[in-house]
């Protein structure tokens, strides 16, 4: 969509272009990453749908609180995730500062290491280890690793302890780890 | 190195992240110098992390992202359409037709103006008439009858009771009684008045007493 098409919307009056133009370029260069982001802390696409829109209306909405451009990527995706952690609130399906146990992470309803050798897919197969960690553990896993935060400022976004965080990064990683171990093997 | 005295794999998956606090830090990163199969373990964590950051921001096949961006896009300028519509009609930033921005210095500058415009009115006005106008100022703030010097030992009182003259120590109230007061007044040229109606008839009583 052009910039003329937006701006032909009806009902819809950015400031003025400049404003309007750095809208698409939000939308248009980000989205991709912040879907993603949601879609793996909440697992599912139409949930990450409606919250990745959900979080894009939101900054847009506070477009004037962007101080800075060069940093957006870094705000939409701190609201971006802060709108799918509360939505994982709002379900209550997972308390951020509870810890899981490390032992025996392979247990799982999922399917097997083995069935999933024969569909064959290695992306899938790395996918399938994302999903076999808890929803806190691949939150904080996110946070840390993809989106780069320090250990303190991921605590500070789920709401719970440094040290909390860190069992939950450890607890990721070794289960990763071992998943991929034991899938070679 | 007895494989006892190994970093535990929580700490070795922290330290691969450089989650680790300082002292264990120190400590962990003293061991793996000497110790291949920690070397090993630390390097293969930071491989699953550059695997797992990869595996994360990569679409799943299944989905057919281009139909869904179009979608989310449309998505949201509908709601951002939606949020103007409902938006205050004067947004707070939005300049005045004056050219002045609603904020503390058009406030301050307004109240400076104020403050010069009372200050020229007091400074021109006759002396006796500031003196009453202070009476009268500070009874309406006490909640009192308003009163007024007429002449050395002559004070006019205008009170909801009637209106009232004092003179060496001798007084005269002119009141209304069983009649319901409306407004009682003094003015700076010398008079007070008061002003009653009556509930049963409606008659209005003006009671006015002129100082000379």
């Amino acid at each position: 969509m052009s910039e003329a098409d937006h701006l032909e919307k009806p009902g819809f009056r950015p400031a003025d272009a400049a404003a309007a133009e750095l809208q698409n370029r939000l939308i248009s260069e980000n989205m991709r990453r912040v879907f993603l982001v949601i879609y793996r802390m909440v697992g599912n696409v139409a949930d990450a749908q409606d919250l990745t829109q959900e979080a894009f209306i939101k900054a847009l909405q506070r477009q004037d609180q962007l101080k800075d451009p060069d940093r957006a990527a870094q705000w939409l995706s701190r609201i971006a995730s802060n709108t799918a952690i509360d939505f994982l609130r709002r379900q209550g399906r997972v308390n951020f500062c509870e810890i899981d146990e490390v032992a025996d992470p392979l247990v799982s309803h999922a399917p097997s290491p083995e069935q999933e050798v024969l569909r064959g897919e290695r992306r899938e197969m790395l996918d399938a280890g994302l999903r076999r960690l808890t929803e806190r553990e691949r939150t904080a896993l996110l946070l840390r690793d993809v989106e780069g935060l320090d250990a303190e400022e991921v605590a500070e976004r789920l709401g719970c302890s440094k040290a909390t965080v860190r069992s939950h990064i450890a607890n990721a990683r070794v289960k990763f780890r071992q998943y991929l171990e034991r899938r070679k093997s | 190195m007895n494989a006892n005295r190994h970093p535990s794999e929580i700490d070795l998956a922290l330290y691969s992240g450089g989650d680790l606090a300082w002292a264990a830090r120190v400590k962990t990163a003293a061991h793996v110098r000497g110790c291949a199969d920690c070397k090993t373990r630390v390097a293969a964590y930071r491989a699953d992390t550059r695997v797992a950051s990869t595996v994360a921001l990569t679409m799943p096949q299944s989905l057919d992202w281009d139909r869904l961006a179009d979608e989310m896009t449309g998505n949201i300028r509908v709601g951002l359409a939606a949020g103007e519509c409902v938006a205050p009609l004067v947004p707070k930033t939005q300049p005045s037709r004056f050219g002045f921005g609603r904020s503390w210095q058009q406030g301050l500058a307004y109240s400076a103006i104020a403050v010069v415009v009372m200050g020229a009115w007091w400074v021109n006005t006759p002396a006796a008439e500031s003196s009453a106008i202070g009476r009268i100022s500070r009874a309406l703030w006490t909640q009192t009858p308003v009163a007024m010097l007429a002449e050395p030992g002559v004070t006019v009182e205008a009170s909801p009771g009637g209106v009232l003259v004092k003179e060496n120590g001798s007084s005269m109230a002119l009141t209304s009684p069983g009649n319901r007061p409306v407004a009682v007044s003094v003015s700076l040229q010398g008079s007070a008045r008061a002003r009653y109606v009556d509930d049963d008839t409606g008659q209005m009583t003006i009671t006015t007493v002129y100082v000379q």
